[in-house]
């Protein structure tokens, strides 16, 4: 069984690896950035989906790991005459001035900077419960914004940074999408996913199972924190550039509704849910904007889009709780099974 | 002489929330391969006191010792990792989760692995997990609960559900089980298949069992002493047979005749 | 500085302590009942005030009319929002409907931006708050004192109103146990609603005089003071009415006499609140006033 669902994984892949081939070659400009973004929210779905769906943490400081993570892929990218021409009001601080790394050691620092962040917001939050974490993450999730939105010689303050040399690609959207899909699945399907799962059904009887619920509780958020950091690296370097109001509740807002959409606790959700609604964002987009039909012109109202959002993400809490797949995931087993019943119903040879 | 050999040590516990005294001057001693019985009417601090042993609650006073250890207001999933484990009153499994799952879950306590080998599937975690797979495969049969293995637990009827609570609490390889009302809500055959259950894993795993209990053929059959709660306090200490004949434990359980005050 | 500039740095402080503190006590009544942060609310203050706007420049109607029915209509989205957001999702787990919290603010936002437009409005003011009156060597706007006061008569009327009337004590005793209440013969979707109609017309109040104070509304206007209100509630102890009273005024003092202290680090305006939302999380998570809640195991 193990076996052929690997090669069927591997024959996936190359058929990814295929239509990325295809699209780099022929996809417009506009349309690759659409699934550029579909990727990199794949990443910063399941990040939070690890802390909020498996482990039952309601966290909602996504923004500002994403900010952090952007930034310092940004600073460790950039080149030294791009840095000179960002800071004109105050220079840089010296180390980050000459320093200058390829995208993909920037990304994993950028990742482990963020990592250690969310470890130290963790461990001084994560004995909160509930709704007071949740305000919690929140409050750091702005303090964040606001310190970055005052060191002048950091962060180029609410300036923002311009110029961010444009390194992602589909390549490295979705490559590291499958490699995030990859290490949740294999940490969620291991011993300590377990843990994260008893602590999110029932705490206390995970901790008399001789759980240490902190520890865990700060592992997932760490985690989760990583992957948020090294998504929001690659959404700076795809934009080229990135300023402290980019990173505010909304962007938060946006990840929780795919994953509240996905299904809080399936992976396979996340990564379904994170294309529908960058997609749906895109193609929705017209409802801000005039549309010009020849005969008629409708007039586009700025804001409808997310009204549209809001209200539907009002609608799949209120009565889709669990969301398109719930806790279920994707798995070759269960569509082959599907399909060989079909055959022994139909009196045929199974 | 065969040793007797203390395993639990429960010394002049007194649990107080605010106003109300839930367990006061709590005394108790577990011997090692005994079946304690802790009974009293409803209320009468029973769970209360379990929660102080296990570390839920850290006790307004006194001190409890496990193998001369002073494990008094440990975290709770250190006490369970010095040999103590227990089931619940109100059945705390979880739920959503597959019966294999609640018991490998149990096992995690004492990996050895980090989350990068558990992650990257390194050999040591791989074989790590083989050996907790077995070993909860092995308890499931045990509680006859293996075919379930893939079911969700909330799925499994009550009698089972409590196996399975039992089963993972087994699974943390304890020295000391506490069970928490086992018997609850199961009829009599089920009760018999329960009696006999205890005693076998008694035997067969070398445990100590401490048990509340309010079904009395449970309690009568199979403990070797009981004591007896009202009130947080403790009034009675025994073996079967002289708890059974004790007037104040069939005053406290039926209330005092008005005529006899 | 000199003592005058800080008795007008105290006195500013006092009024917009006020104002947070009439916005906090919304946040800790529908707490209280639901034990749910309302998100939404800081989005109903931005209601309220263009409600009476409009009412001014649309009908044309007095502006004590105007503010009037802004208070009523406020109230009654308050009561709508419960309704429809809240009330579906009672048995749900808590994620749900905070889940729904969020939503229902971002929508009220964003149908505020179709509704209104993204660009700043001016709020009408009635020149009998903008006279200036003058003490000692200081001179104050006229509006600077109503504000504290009238927050004073109102928070007086509702403890009035939760302690001694049978309105308030269904209040109350749905606050402790709303199953148990309801057995009790308690209406409690009545009671309910009237906690939110009740904390929302509060905060109406408070934003009108908010608009009096920043007479420019913009659709998003709602969300800072919203975020630092619930802080207030959460230092004060969320549940707890005295408690919102007093950590509003812990904001809104603290927040005015940091910017006049440090100058330099008046960017730093807007994460106060959230500095003293952490450390009063990390030292007293229960807040000033608030208690303990066990779990039975």
């Amino acid at each position: 069984m193990k076996k052929r669902n690997l090669i069927l994984t591997m024959i996936s892949m190359l058929i990814l690896i295929i239509i990325l081939v295809f699209v780099d070659k022929n996809l417009d400009s506009y349309n690759t950035r659409i699934l550029n973004l579909c990727a990199i929210y794949v990443i910063l779905a399941l990040s939070m989906n690890l802390v909020n769906g498996f482990t039952g943490l309601f966290s909602l400081g996504h923004a500002g790991f994403m900010a952090v993570g952007a930034y310092a892929t940004a600073l460790l990218t950039m080149s030294p005459e791009m840095k000179a021409q960002n800071f004109f009001l105050a220079p840089i601080i010296k180390p980050l001035a000459n320093l200058t790394l390829p995208f993909l050691p920037a990304l994993i620092i950028a990742g482990l900077i963020t990592a250690f962040v969310g470890y130290l917001i963790a461990s001084s939050v994560l004995k909160l419960r509930g709704d007071y974490l949740a305000i919690a993450t929140l409050g750091f999730s702005e303090i964040i914004r606001v310190i970055f939105t005052n060191t002048q010689t950091l962060t180029n303050g609410a300036l923002g940074l311009k110029g961010i040399p444009n390194t992602t690609n589909i390549w490295w959207t979705f490559g590291t999408a499958v490699v995030t899909v990859i290490i949740i699945t294999c940490l969620i399907n291991s011993s300590y996913g377990r843990a994260f799962k008893a602590i999110r059904e029932d705490e206390v009887a995970a901790e008399s199972m001789g759980i240490n619920l902190f520890k865990h509780k700060v592992l997932s958020f760490t985690i989760g924190a990583f992957f948020a950091g090294v998504g929001g690296g690659l959404l700076g370097n795809l934009l080229g550039t990135i300023d402290p109001l980019m990173f505010r509740f909304i962007l938060t807002f946006n990840i929780l509704l795919i994953i509240v959409l996905g299904g809080m606790g399936s992976i396979t959700g996340s990564i379904i849910a994170a294309f529908i609604v960058t997609i749906a964002g895109e193609a929705l987009r017209f409802l801000d904007e005039t549309m010009n039909f020849g005969f008629i012109t409708i007039q586009g109202i700025p804001g409808l889009r997310m009204v549209v959002f809001s209200a539907l993400l009002m609608m799949v809490v209120i009565f889709f709780r669990h969301g398109l797949m719930g806790t279920k995931e994707f798995s070759f087993d269960k569509i082959i099974s599907k399909f060989s019943r079909k055959t022994y119903e139909k009196g045929g040879d199974k | 002489m065969p040793e007797v050999n203390t395993v639990l040590n429960i010394e002049d516990v007194k649990m107080q929330f605010g106003g109300v005294t839930a367990v006061k001057d709590f005394n108790l001693n577990l011997n090692s391969g005994e079946i304690v019985a802790l009974i009293g009417p409803n209320g009468a601090g029973k769970t209360t006191a379990f929660n102080v042993v296990t570390g839920v609650y850290k006790p307004t006073a006194g001190k409890i010792y496990f193998n001369n250890k002073d494990i008094t207001g440990m975290r709770p999933d250190l006490i369970t990792k010095t040999g103590i484990a227990r089931t619940f009153q109100n059945i705390r499994l979880f739920k959503d989760l597959s019966v294999l799952d609640n018991v490998l879950i149990a096992n995690h306590l004492n990996i050895k692995s980090n989350f990068m080998d558990a992650i990257f599937r390194l050999p040591w975690y791989r074989k790590e997990e083989n050996e907790m797979m077995e070993k909860s495969l092995n308890l499931l049969e045990k509680v006859g609960l293996l075919e379930q293995k893939d079911d969700r637990a909330n799925s499994l009827p009550y009698g089972k559900q409590r196996r399975l609570e039992i089963a993972r609490a087994m699974a943390t390889s304890p020295k000391v089980l506490l069970l928490d009302e086992p018997a609850a809500g199961m009829n009599p055959k089920e009760t018999e298949d329960l009696t006999n259950f205890i005693k076998q894993i008694r035997d067969e795993f070398d445990l100590t069992i401490f048990m509340i209990e309010h079904h009395m053929q449970v309690v009568m059959g199979i403990s070797d002493r009981i004591y007896v709660l009202d009130y947080g306090v403790t009034i009675a200490e025994g073996n079967p047979y002289d708890i059974q004949n004790n007037e104040r434990v069939i005053q406290a359980y039926l209330g005092v005749n008005e005529d006899d005050a | 500085m000199s003592f005058d500039t800080f008795l007008q740095h105290l006195t500013n402080g006092i009024s917009l302590g006020s104002l947070y503190a009439l916005i906090a006590i919304g946040y800790t009544m529908v707490y209280g009942i639901l034990r749910l942060i309302n998100f939404a609310h800081g989005d109903i203050f931005m209601m309220a005030t263009y409600f009476a706007f409009y009412g001014v420049s649309a009908f044309m109607m007095p502006w004590y009319f105007s503010f009037l029915i802004a208070i009523i209509l406020t109230g009654a989205l308050g009561m709508l929002i419960e309704k429809t957001a809240y009330k579906p999702l009672r048995g749900a787990p808590k994620i749900s409907i905070m889940i729904s919290a969020i939503g229902a603010s971002f929508l009220l936002e964003n149908v505020a931006i179709v509704l209104f437009g993204g660009r700043p409005k001016p709020f009408p003011t009635p020149e009998i708050f903008d006279k200036m009156v003058q003490i000692g060597n200081i001179s104050v706007q006229r509006l600077t004192f109503v504000i504290p006061v009238v927050t004073l008569v109102l928070l007086f009327l509702l403890l009035y109103l939760i302690n001694h009337t049978k309105n308030g004590m269904a209040m109350r005793a749905v606050s402790k146990d709303y199953e148990t209440a309801g057995l009790m013969g308690i209406d409690v979707n009545k009671t309910i609603s009237l906690t939110f109609g009740i904390g929302s017309m509060l905060a109406s109040v408070g934003a009108l005089m908010w608009a009096l104070k920043f007479p420019s509304l913009l659709p998003l206007m709602g969300v800072m003071p919203g975020l630092k209100c619930f802080i207030a509630a959460v230092i004060g102890g969320i549940g707890n009415i005295k408690g919102a009273v007093i950590g509003g005024f812990i904001l809104g003092i603290g927040e005015i006499m940091l910017v006049a202290v440090f100058q330099n680090l008046s960017g730093y305006r807007d994460a106060f609140a959230f500095i003293m939302l952490i450390v009063i999380l990390l030292i007293k998570p229960t807040g000033i006033m608030g208690e303990k809640i066990s779990e039975k195991v």
